[in-house]
């Protein structure tokens, strides 16, 4: 793969860090820029330096993983964006990333289908399996690795082309010329994205004339097309409407069961009504990991209760 | 602070609204310039009655042989058939002198004057011809000089006549015009000693020599061959005579001929009847001269009733009783000379009596029984204008300088005013196919300039055109790919600091200029590409040939050294292929010269060795080669890929290597095939002409100009489509990268989509700059004007006729503002395209804005 130029690595970077800097810096400035009041013994031993275990919840050890992190990190040039980050993505669960801007929530999503490698200098150490096949060993083929997952981003981007090109992407370039299986794939994919309804009737018109929601949707259905192992999403709807909204929510919903799905999500409420188990992130670190329901009624930590009671943040 | 921001404002305003405004006003002035003289040449003749004069006394028996107009338009000349000439005003009709030309020998009894001179000849009853001069001799003379009578008698009008001469006071304070008839006949010739001459005609060949061919009373037409001696001595002038004759040429129970000319080479003799009937001798061979031919010159159906020739002695002009005129001229074909009719002008209603040709172009005064007249422009089959003389018409004259015309007849003489604007360059000559003399067939022809007087401009702006087309179309088709290639590499592959130096740096190659580039072309690379011309040819085969080998061989590498080896080092392999391409083509060339191109490639192009289906199958690779790659991503590919599954990678990647060499063998084959079976058919594509992209090799050939103008219009495309690829938002290439697509499949499935309508543009930027393109093609074409696509052949562009041609046109002349009519040509093209190409970018910019 060739380097990169600067604009991908815009791309790439958190639009939702105001600074519009790289996550995670040096320990001690970042105490002083993510929270200033005295917090919890976590924050500062983070603030520190200090190494520390995540708090992952007993429920999780029952789930079948699709993905595995095991003591991962990630470094941005010189600096380092994910700090010792270990976690399983659970198979058939709605899985939500939560944390301030800039902790690395995106970071960690992007690590999973390796778009990171995009970005010039980024360095990675530690495991991460894709249903127990190594993702960063040396004989993985990206190419290959990301046709086994799905991803869709913060703001819709369907291609130029018709809504039915659009869906049956992944297939196109796979080199797939059946004409029946094509139809049949655009037509799964389409009503699995709840969206066969309102554009069956115009599959060959362009996909830029929908709307922002619908368009958001048309990038799940594209996503789910090639029948991906793991679908991450990005935060899928902070450029929408809050009715976009709820049909995505609706859809993440009816997803759940039939596909793994690893979510980053700024809205806490989000977290809370679509995602089986939420993981609270700061600073690089992977604070608590756990039942959406125990993160968000009894966190363990106090600093995952100032969080999601929205004590700072 | 407020107020001086509005000022400021208002100031910003008005200089921007100036100078945009001044741009357009500037262009615009241009396209009116350019069309302000480009448009008279659609002016149309005219024809205003200047004088008439009543005949002098006696004149009413006799008819006017021939007359004629003095250089100054002030003076007219008529020849009477009792051989008595008359020389009189223009203006007054007053006369200033009469010869008896022939004085003892007699009326003639026969006579011809050969258009655009004072040549002429005559035949008397004797069975001798003489040949003269008629015309009007003019000197300058100060008013010390001339005879004080002629002072004397000097008129308010500035002119006088004194004894047989005319004087005509010049603005120029005393200096005066004077003009005298200069008129004599030579020596007599013995040309049938006794029988009376009844048809005569002469022309003068190369080397001094005279050829006379003479129709007698006793039905023998005779060729005569004169070269003049002159003593040194007594400065007497003798001929030496050698004589042919075609016996029985007529017998004497036939019908007489009415007509007998021949023609100013002196190869072909017409003597015709008045029931248009013409027969073509070859007189070329002294000692043989042969009839050729027999036509029927007014279709048959009309009676002949004049015939003369036009400027130059080769065409031949023939009126019949209808007042139509046609123009016939002899073509070359397989059998010798043959008489083809070019023109058919329908210029007059009554039976045409004279047709007079004009000294400088190939305008005719045409004049009829009923009494009218009319100027023709022959080759446009144009009447630019008619009159009436008001009586029957028996000879016709136009000046030396086409501002006069005169029609003579027994009641005296018409003189018109004569403007005949600019009659080479009709609509019809400009953009349609015209017969031109000496051409089998009609044809879009340039030819500006020529070495004789009686050349005819062939100002066709089809070929210029044509060329314009052909030089953009090559360059286009080596300089596009590339340029677009390079684009998406550049904005697809490369790290964004790389892709700043390469862009500057091919933004420096634009900046070369084109006179460097030409120069280069004509003289270093012509002759190269002459001398390896089959090298070079090859490499356009061998090095996408060598990278599509090397791609399949990377495939035998292990998995984990084919992933380190991407990037930089995968690019060094793709350049490898390059030099590996050239050096292959170079070893091939010697074979491939021996096996399919006669051992020569210069000489099989020129149809001189070897058979036709190596062209063919040139012409039908890139047909099968694409056939190739439809059927093996439709057929080979899916299946292949089916099977592979559990196939070892070494395994896949030799059945890979195995279908790619099958199938670039299958293409050669059936394209050599298909080839030979046209070949078979019998199409040879080297004589084809027209569209065949294969034909004779010239040094400076179209091949050159692709090659270097391409490179010309590298940068303006490279910048352009560039510009467009990198303006496809990148979220569109994480979503096509995260669907698992590599960098190629998503530079052609979205990005390039995308950029399509901005590639489009910088294509047409490209095309703008090609057609516009002038020092280049100057230099490395030839500037042959020739209509056909040979690769191999030079052109004639546009811009490079004007820029060769201007320098040496005369300001204001048919000539001058044809050129100005090409650049106005050239700047409509290049405005269609430019326009074309920024609405597209306007379309793409509204669209790159929805994304």
């Amino acid at each position: 793969m060739f380097t990169q130029n600067s604009k991908m690595e815009e791309e790439l970077t958190p639009h939702s860090d105001p600074s519009g800097k790289l996550p995670a810096r040096d320990p001690g400035t970042a105490a002083t820029t993510g929270g200033t009041a005295p917090i919890g013994g976590v924050f500062e031993a983070i603030s520190r330096g200090e190494s520390f275990v995540t708090e992952t919840h007993e429920e999780l050890a029952a789930e079948d993983p699709v993905v595995g992190i095991e003591d991962f990190d990630l470094h941005y040039g010189a600096t380092q964006a994910l700090f010792g980050v270990s976690m399983c993505v659970p198979r058939g669960k709605v899985t939500a990333l939560i944390g301030p801007s800039g902790c690395g929530k995106s970071t960690l999503l992007r690590s999973v289908n390796r778009m990171n490698d995009l970005i010039d200098g980024v360095q990675t150490d530690g495991k991460m399996t894709l249903n127990g096949d190594s993702i960063y060993g040396r004989k993985v083929d990206v190419i290959e690795l990301r046709k086994r997952i799905g991803m869709v981003f913060q703001k819709p981007n369907p291609f130029p082309m018709s809504i039915y090109e659009n869906v049956i992407y992944s297939l196109r370039i796979d080199g797939v010329r059946d004409k029946n299986l094509l139809d049949e794939v655009c037509e799964l994919s389409l009503k699995g994205a709840g969206l066969w309804d309102e554009v069956k009737d115009r599959l060959n018109s362009n996909a830029l004339r929908m709307s922002g929601g619908q368009q958001q949707r048309l990038c799940i259905a594209r996503a789910i097309a090639a029948e991906p192992e793991v679908l991450l999403l990005d935060e899928p709807c902070s450029a929408l409407d809050p009715i976009a909204t709820g049909k995505i929510e609706d859809l993440i919903d009816q997803l759940r069961g039939h596909y793994s799905i690893l979510m980053v999500t700024h809205n806490m409420q989000q977290a809370s009504r679509t995602s089986d188990y939420t993981a609270f992130m700061y600073l690089g670190r992977l604070v608590e990991y756990g039942p959406t329901g125990e993160i968000f009624m009894q966190p363990k930590l106090r600093e995952t209760e100032d969080y999601v009671t929205g004590r700072f943040g | 602070m407020r107020k001086s921001a509005r000022y400021a404002e208002r100031a910003a305003r008005l200089s921007i609204t100036l100078g945009g405004v001044g741009t357009i006003i500037a262009v615009s002035l241009i396209f009116v310039f350019l069309f302000s003289v480009a448009v008279p040449l659609f002016g149309s003749a005219k024809l205003d009655v200047a004088s008439v004069h009543a005949a002098d006394k006696g004149d009413e028996q006799h008819e006017v042989l021939h007359g004629g107009v003095d250089e100054y338009g002030r003076l007219l000349w008529k020849l009477q058939d009792d051989g008595h000439l008359y020389l009189t005003t223009v203006a007054e009709g007053a006369e200033v002198a009469e010869l008896d030309l022939a004085g003892a020998a007699g009326a003639p009894t026969a006579h011809a004057m050969e258009p655009g001179t004072e040549r002429i000849v005559l035949g008397f009853g004797d069975g001798t011809a003489r040949i003269g001069e008629i015309g009007v001799l003019s000197s300058l003379e100060t008013e010390d000089e001339i005879p004080a009578g002629a002072l004397a008698t000097k008129g308010a009008d500035g002119h006088c006549v004194f004894e047989e001469a005319f004087y005509e006071w010049l603005p120029t304070k005393g200096l005066v015009r004077v003009s005298r008839l200069n008129a004599a006949l030579g020596e007599p010739i013995e040309v049938n000693p006794g029988v009376e001459l009844q048809l005569v005609d002469r022309s003068q060949l190369a080397g001094g020599e005279e050829k006379l061919v003479a129709f007698s009373a006793d039905g023998t037409l005779g060729v005569y061959s004169l070269r003049a001696r002159r003593n040194l001595l007594t400065g007497e002038t003798t001929y030496k005579v050698r004589t042919s004759q075609i016996p029985e040429a007529v017998t004497g129970d036939d019908a007489r001929p009415s007509r007998l000319l021949l023609s100013g080479n002196g190869a072909s003799a017409y003597l015709a009847w008045e029931n248009g009937q013409v027969r073509h001798y070859d007189v070329r061979d002294m000692d043989a001269p042969k009839l050729i031919e027999t036509v029927e010159l007014t279709a048959g159906r009309a009676k002949l009733t004049a015939m003369d020739f036009l400027l130059g002695s080769t065409t031949l002009l023939v009126g019949d009783d209808h007042g139509t005129l046609r123009a016939w001229f002899p073509v070359r074909d397989d059998d010798g000379l043959t008489l083809v009719e070019a023109h058919e002008i329908d210029c007059l209603d009554d039976a045409i009596t004279t047709i007079a040709s004009s000294g400088r172009s190939r305008i005719v005064m045409v004049g009829d029984a009923a009494g009218r007249v009319a100027a023709v422009q022959v080759t446009t089959n144009e009447v630019l204008a008619r009159s009436d003389a008001r009586q029957p018409v028996q000879a016709a004259a136009i000046s030396p300088k086409e501002d006069l015309a005169v029609a003579f007849g027994a009641q005296g003489s018409a003189v018109w005013q004569l403007d005949v604007a600019f009659p080479e360059a009709t609509f019809g000559a400009l953009f349609g196919k015209v017969w031109y003399e000496g051409y089998p067939e009609p044809g879009y022809t340039w030819q500006s300039t020529g070495g004789t007087d009686s050349f005819e401009p062939k100002l066709s702006l089809m070929p210029l055109i044509y060329g314009t087309l052909k030089a953009t179309f090559y360059s286009m088709l080596f300089g596009a790919p590339i340029a677009i290639l390079a684009a998406i590499y550049s904005s697809e592959f490369l790290a964004a600091r790389t892709r700043a130096s390469l862009k500057s740096l091919i933004e420096i190659m634009a900046g070369l200029p084109s006179v460097v580039l030409g120069f280069l072309a004509a003289l270093v690379f012509a002759p190269f590409v002459q001398d390896n011309l089959l090298g070079v040819l090859l490499c356009f085969l061998c090095v996408p040939a060598v990278l599509l080998l090397l791609g399949q061989l990377l495939r035998f590498v292990p998995r984990t050294v084919e992933l380190r080896l991407q990037g930089t080092p995968r690019l060094l392999i793709a350049v490898l292929s390059l030099p590996l391409g050239i050096l292959l083509a170079r070893a091939l060339s010697a074979p491939v010269a021996d096996g399919f191109f006669g051992g020569d490639l210069l000489a099989w192009l020129d149809g001189r060795v070897g058979g036709a289906a190596p062209g063919w199958t040139i012409l039908l690779l890139p047909v099968f080669g694409v056939g190739a790659v439809i059927a093996n991503r439709r057929f080979v590919e899916p299946r292949l890929r089916e099977a592979s599954v559990e196939w070892s990678r070494t395994r896949t990647a030799a059945a890979g290597l195995g279908i790619f060499l099958f199938l670039s063998l299958l293409t050669l084959l059936g394209a050599w095939i298909a080839g030979s079976l046209i070949a078979w058919m019998g199409g040879d594509l080297r004589s084809a002409g027209g569209l065949s992209p294969i034909g004779t090799y010239v040094q400076r050939s179209s091949l050159v100009v692709g090659f270097v103008m391409g490179f010309a219009i590298i940068p303006v495309i490279y910048t352009l489509s560039e510009d467009a690829l990198s303006s496809v938002p990148n979220h569109l290439r994480l979503a096509s990268f995260a669907t698992g697509a590599t960098r190629w499949q998503t530079a052609a499935r979205v990005v390039v989509p995308t950029a399509a309508s901005g590639i489009f543009s910088a294509l047409m930027v490209g095309l703008g700059r090609a057609v516009g393109e002038t020092m280049i093609v100057l230099m490395a074409t030839g500037n042959t004007p020739v209509m056909e696509m040979n690769l191999f052949n030079g052109l004639r562009t546009l811009s490079a006729n004007i820029a060769v041609e201007l320098p040496e046109a005369v300001k204001d002349s048919t000539h001058y503002r044809t050129l100005f009519l090409a650049a106005l040509t050239l700047f409509a093209m290049t405005f269609v395209v430019n326009t074309l190409a920024e609405s597209v970018r306007q379309h793409f910019r509204k669209r790159a804005h929805q994304l």
